[in-house]
């Protein structure tokens, strides 16, 4: 299949929900760019949805202001046709949705000085009294700009008008481990908001949102609401073709995944959404095996106090706040969680 | 009275907040100290008015007796106390019993008295429901005297309060009486608190500087400002009131200039703020038939005044100002697509009330009143549901002025602020343009006006001229259509310095002249390369 099939593929589909894990260099922003090309094509080539995709984050460039000794360093905004909705956002709507990841510097939006044009940069600071610029990381530069564009979602003079979907292309990149519940948490409160109203098309590479985002829509506490309108797929390239299927049909190919990136942690380091991974594995390799419940998989491989240790995977995975404690896995759960993991692999021996 | 009393008065206020607030926050404390003054002012403005009711019948008391004059008096002539309250009912049209009045509030809390919390728990139920003609339901609703903020057990907080009313009696004793003194400085105070706590409290705080200008602009006569402030206004409307500063500020700017003033109007969301109104409007000495102040929605119309149905009883006022909370979210929904206020023009999007506010004004201004409002920029320019309403209100002529103000004036925000001036019926069909963005004085966290500032945009108003450099111009509806009904202050009035014009012939001759000597020059310099035997460049 071709960008275009797929894309035609996601915009018939019955479910409002959509989501995608992509391998690493399959072409999700090619798919968002071939979504936004279609469905323009249906509408007399007018925009009909909102994107957020790796084209939205180029629209912001760091600046060194390297002729002035870094004195005035700041995020640069460019123009573009979002300029004109800068004007709704303010600072303090802003800071509401960059609250969820606690940041530590301040910042103040700089207008152009034709105010039509919306928000010429940004300038971070620390101590509120003399706001002397500061750089920030380049993770912290990401969240920023997915938070600003979570402001801008709630603008309704641009989403009122391209109002039939929200495609998001990978919010997070991979450096972000720290804050993957935070932005997951942010993209389903942007479900909740608005997914009885358009479609919401969201890919991602990163395994540790896209299962947290599948365990939530389909599993957790309110998954009541989103269970039969939320599809999860998996697009894989295959001989230099495109290959969108569900989730159930690829549940081989994922769960090896799942596996690689279970290891890769272990040997560097482990933070507590692993949890959301390990008790995904466990499932799938239990209804591989036939049967429902990740306590027959733990039998099988021979943990002791099962049912403690299926509790405990269950409520380290389903926590909802994080926020107040360590992203980092506690020490005590860090060995459980290399117990179980090492018992799947002698008992399993996945070869991936 | 000498404006630096007020200053100090505000000020010995502020440290007495400061040494105090510890364990509350400034919020809560705001509301009790404010409370304070507030009940202060009206029994100082009482027994004044008992002495010279009572003339020589008013008791004089030793020193050392600390019982109010005007119990002694009612403990003396109980057969007159009816005929008394009567009388002062008619004189300043409130009666307090010698209880509640201040002097002995503070004298309780001189002693530290056990009744004192009780007392005054009494005095503020007492003033909400007897003391005026008319009640002031719930003016203390927000002054919780059983709070945990003031002490754990009633006997804390009734030390505590006696700890609070003696630091406020005694920073207070030594001020004059006067009305406007008290009254200013309970708005320096709530002036202070808002710059104290930023955004929050900011909310409803107007700068006084913005203040001024908006009740200058309004106070001149409608169709003709230069001939000055006109003389009689009967209804003035500030629907998103706050503490009621600016109402207050519109009406004296009025008096002061000879005008009279019939009632004024107000409309606050917030309780609190609605509360500080009411207690502002009587600290500055206004009797309660002179003013109307309603708690309720602006947006969703809650005041049955407004809703007046029969058009011949509609509200109309003669001056209308308002500074609404900027680019508020809101619900609009079919109801109120339906709604007068706005069906003639549509509703303001989701994400910004802005213009709803302003319609929700205009709806109600008098043909021949003016209405000035306070609001984001975005308003000049955006697109959508803005730009339509923008432009019917531009071709219907509605719109007489656009004031671009500096950045960083507001506590709240630092985005910069416009003025709309507008109209029901105007006499020219330009719109003037006013770009005082680069006219203040720079702070280190605000930016202020000043007079020679504010003077320079109220004159440019009042006598219009076509042009002013860099700062001023009349433009013509038909520039503004050609600019798609934007009105984009940049676009009519450019603040930038324009280059200097370059005589490109003089600049050619100075080239040409430039280049005949860096050929002589060259020719000298091969000359010497040939005698050194090198090769020429």
């Amino acid at each position: 299949m071709n960008e275009l099939a797929i894309a035609q593929q996601l915009f018939e589909s019955q479910e409002n929900l959509i989501l995608i894990y992509a391998f690493n260099a399959t072409g999700k922003t090619r798919l968002s760019v071939a979504y936004k090309d279609f469905t323009k094509s249906q509408n007399n080539g007018k925009h009909t949805g909102v994107y957020y995709n790796a084209f939205s984050e180029d629209l912001f460039v760091w600046e060194n202001d390297e002729e002035n000794n870094n004195s005035n360093v700041c995020l640069n905004i460019l123009y573009s046709s979002l300029s004109k909705y800068h004007s709704f956002i303010s600072k303090h709507d802003l800071e509401e949705v960059l609250s969820i990841y606690n940041p530590k510097y301040k910042f103040r939006l700089n207008l152009h000085e034709n105010l039509e044009l919306g928000i010429e940069s940004v300038t971070f600071y620390l101590d509120e009294e003399n706001q002397i610029p500061i750089k920030i990381s380049r993770g912290e530069e990401r969240l920023f700009v997915w938070c600003f564009f979570l402001t801008l979602f709630a603008v309704d003079e641009w989403a009122s008008n391209q109002d039939k979907h929200f495609f998001i292309d990978d919010p997070v990149s991979s450096l972000d481990e720290h804050n993957i519940f935070f932005t997951a948490e942010s993209i389903f409160d942007l479900i909740e908001k608005n997914f009885l109203d358009k479609k919401i098309i969201i890919t991602t590479h990163h395994i540790g949102l896209f299962s947290i985002l599948f365990d939530k829509l389909k599993k957790g506490e309110k998954s009541g609401r989103y269970k039969e309108d939320t599809k999860p797929f998996i697009l894989t390239l295959q001989d230099r073709s495109l290959e969108l299927n569900s989730l159930k049909n690829e549940v081989f190919l994922f769960h090896l995944h799942l596996i690689k990136t279970l290891d890769t942690a272990i040997r560097t380091e482990l933070f507590a959404f692993h949890f959301v991974l390990l008790r995904q594995l466990l499932e799938n390799i239990a209804s591989f095996l036939g049967v429902g419940r990740l306590s027959y998989v733990l039998e099988q491989i021979a943990v002791e106090n099962v049912r403690e240790v299926s509790e405990t995977i269950n409520a380290l995975s389903h926590k909802n706040v994080y926020r107040l404690q360590s992203n980092k896995m506690a020490p005590a759960d860090e060995s459980l969680f290399i117990e179980i993991f090492q018992k799947i692999q002698n008992k399993y021996n996945f070869k991936y | 009275m000498a404006q630096k009393d007020q200053q100090q008065l505000g000020k010995t206020l502020w440290d007495i907040a400061d040494q105090l607030r510890g364990a509350m926050n400034a919020d809560s404390f705001r509301d009790y100290m404010l409370s304070f003054i507030f009940l202060r002012y009206l029994s100082d403005n009482y027994e004044a008015a008992a002495q010279k009711e009572l003339g020589s019948d008013y008791p004089k008391l030793n020193n050392d007796d600390k019982r109010t004059p005007l119990s002694v008096w009612y403990e003396a002539n109980e057969g007159d106390i009816e005929e008394f309250e009567k009388q002062m009912r008619r004189k300043v049209h409130y009666i307090i019993q010698p209880a509640y009045l201040w002097s002995n509030i503070a004298e309780l809390a001189r002693i530290q008295s056990e009744d004192l919390l009780v007392t005054l728990e009494n005095g503020f139920r007492y003033i909400e429901n007897e003391s005026f003609e008319s009640t002031f339901q719930g003016l203390f609703s927000e002054i919780n005297l059983n709070s945990d903020k003031l002490g754990k057990t009633s006997k804390d907080r009734n030390k505590q309060l006696c700890n609070i009313i003696t630091k406020i009696a005694e920073g207070i004793a030594k001020f004059s009486k006067e009305t406007d003194v008290l009254g200013d400085a309970y708005e320096y105070l709530i002036g202070q608190f808002a710059a104290g706590s930023g955004q929050k409290a900011g909310e409803f705080y107007t700068p006084q500087q913005l203040s001024t200008i908006l009740s200058r602009i309004v106070s001149l006569d409608s169709q003709e400002p230069k001939t000055g402030v006109k003389g009689k206004f009967d209804k003035i409307l500030d629907f998103a009131c706050g503490s009621g500063s600016l109402l207050l500020n519109v009406r004296k700017r009025i008096k002061d200039n000879g005008g009279s003033v019939g009632k004024i109007y107000g409309q606050e969301k917030n309780i609190t703020t609605y509360n500080l109104a009411r207690m502002n409007m009587l600290l500055h000495g206004m009797k309660d038939a002179e003013f109307d102040i309603f708690h309720g929605d602006t947006l969703e119309n809650h005041w049955p005044l407004l809703n007046e149905m029969n058009p011949s009883k509609k509200m109309e006022f003669d001056a209308i100002v308002a500074n609404p909370p900027f680019s508020l979210r809101w619900e609009p929904n079919d109801v109120l697509a339906e709604d007068f206020r706005f069906n003639s023009y549509g509703l303001a999007p989701k994400s910004a009330a802005d213009f709803a506010f302003l319609l929700h004004g205009f709806h109600y201004l008098a043909k021949e009143g003016t209405m000035a409002i306070i609001l984001p920029h975005g308003v000049l320019f955006r697109g959508g549901a803005e730009e339509k309403i923008r432009t019917k209100l531009l071709k219907d002529n509605n719109i007489d002025t656009v004031i671009g103000l500096p950045s960083n004036l507001f506590y709240s925000t630092g985005i910069p602020v416009c003025i709309l001036v507008l109209k029901k019926c105007k006499k020219q069909d330009d719109v003037l343009f006013i770009n005082a963005s680069e006219h203040y004085k720079p702070g280190k966290r605000q930016n202020t006006l000043e007079e020679d500032h504010i003077k320079q945009i109220v004159e440019t108003y009042q006598f219009r001229p076509e042009q002013v450099d860099r700062y001023a111009r009349r433009v013509s509806m038909s520039e503004i259509e050609q600019n798609g009904y934007n009105l984009n202050i940049s676009r009519y009035v450019s603040t930038a310095v324009s280059e200097e014009k370059i005589d490109i012939k003089a600049v050619n001759e100075k080239i040409i002249e430039i280049e005949k000597k860096a050929a002589e020059a060259t020719a000298i310099h091969n000359q010497f390369l040939k005698e050194l035997g090198l090769p020429p460049i």
